[in-house]
């Protein structure tokens, strides 16, 4: 591969990454807390978040920039998934830090953003009525809600584990 | 007498010129290195490693270089699978541009200043444990 290729390849995938887990931290230790604490105004400030501002778009694409040059980055560096060299310390420190973005891409695909989606539908039909939601709303708010904290921690904790392993694996001489 | 006196000066002084005039031979050129080394990358072998060619190191897996103290080796890497390589012997402060695409050379040229054994391999992360080094025995002269 050529070594401008590898280059650019290595901004979008780094550049990415790093946005990826910038913005996955904001939202957990900041946007969600603070939209907590906020009470009545939380749902506006998080469908401003989602509508306007596009969070979830970002994500997405930051995301996939990231898994995609990744992919590629990897696919090279293994020379085609080279056991031989997937064996050695470096190749299974890339190796796990791939494999964890791979689960963290994932969760966050078909698990976050899809019942994020939910709570946004289910917040505007409780806004559309007379703002008081039914027992069976909160019931449905609060179950979405606790799957939503459980996708977001094993979102978090697989993006620390593959950003770790990644930026040691070099030097995982064994 | 004095004419004959004169032309034996002459001749001479002549013979004199000439013999400054007279072309030396051409001093012998500086080669650039005193030992060359060729090598590729290889992965055919199912492990990462380094291919001799040509000379006696033709076809050899890692193959080991042998040199003598205060020689200057010349090292030429060659591309041989496609995927980013270089070539180091940290000791002797030698090392290679990374080859990145088939067919891609890259080379150095180090002097020797003792004698030993010192490992080359493959600084990309991961490929001198998958099978990239091999051994340069420096003898003394």
């Amino acid at each position: 591969m050529n070594i401008y290729l590898l280059i650019l390849l290595r901004i979008i995938h780094i550049l990415s990454g790093t946005l990826w887990i910038g913005a996955a931290i904001s939202y957990l230790f900041f946007f969600k807390p603070s939209v907590k604490a906020i009470g009545p105004a939380g749902p506006q400030f998080m469908e401003v978040l989602a509508e306007r501002r596009k969070y979830p778009l970002f994500m997405m694409i930051v995301s996939l920039l990231t898994v995609l040059a990744g992919g590629i980055l990897y696919l090279n560096a293994s020379g085609g998934f080279n056991l031989a060299w997937m064996k050695t310390g470096p190749g299974l420190g890339f190796t796990i830090g791939s494999l964890a973005a791979l689960v963290a891409f994932f969760v966050g695909g078909l698990g976050i953003g899809p019942t994020a989606a939910k709570m946004g539908a289910l917040g505007q039909q409780i806004g559309m009525a007379d703002g008081k939601p039914t027992p069976e709303q909160v019931s449905t708010l609060q179950a979405l809600e606790k799957k939503l904290s459980r996708a977001e921690l094993v979102d978090f904790v697989a993006l620390t584990a593959s950003i770790l392993t990644m930026a040691t694996a070099r030097y995982w001489t064994f | 007498m004095n004419a004959l006196r004169a032309a034996s000066l002459l001749l001479a002084l002549l013979a004199l010129i000439a013999g400054g005039c007279t072309p030396q031979p051409p001093a012998r050129a500086q080669a650039d290195f005193d030992v060359e080394f060729t090598l590729t990358t290889s992965m055919d072998t199912g492990i990462m490693v380094f291919l001799g060619v040509g000379g006696e190191i033709d076809g050899l897996i890692n193959p080991v270089l042998v040199a003598q103290q205060g020689d200057k080796v010349r090292v030429i890497l060659l591309n041989g699978d496609g995927m980013p390589h270089d070539f180091a012997i940290p000791d002797l402060n030698a090392q290679t541009t990374m080859v990145t695409t088939k067919a891609q050379t890259a080379e150095v040229v180090f002097e020797i200043g003792a004698a030993g054994e010192f490992a080359y391999y493959c600084t990309v992360p991961g490929h001198r444990q998958a099978g990239m080094e091999g051994r340069l025995i420096v003898s003394q002269p």
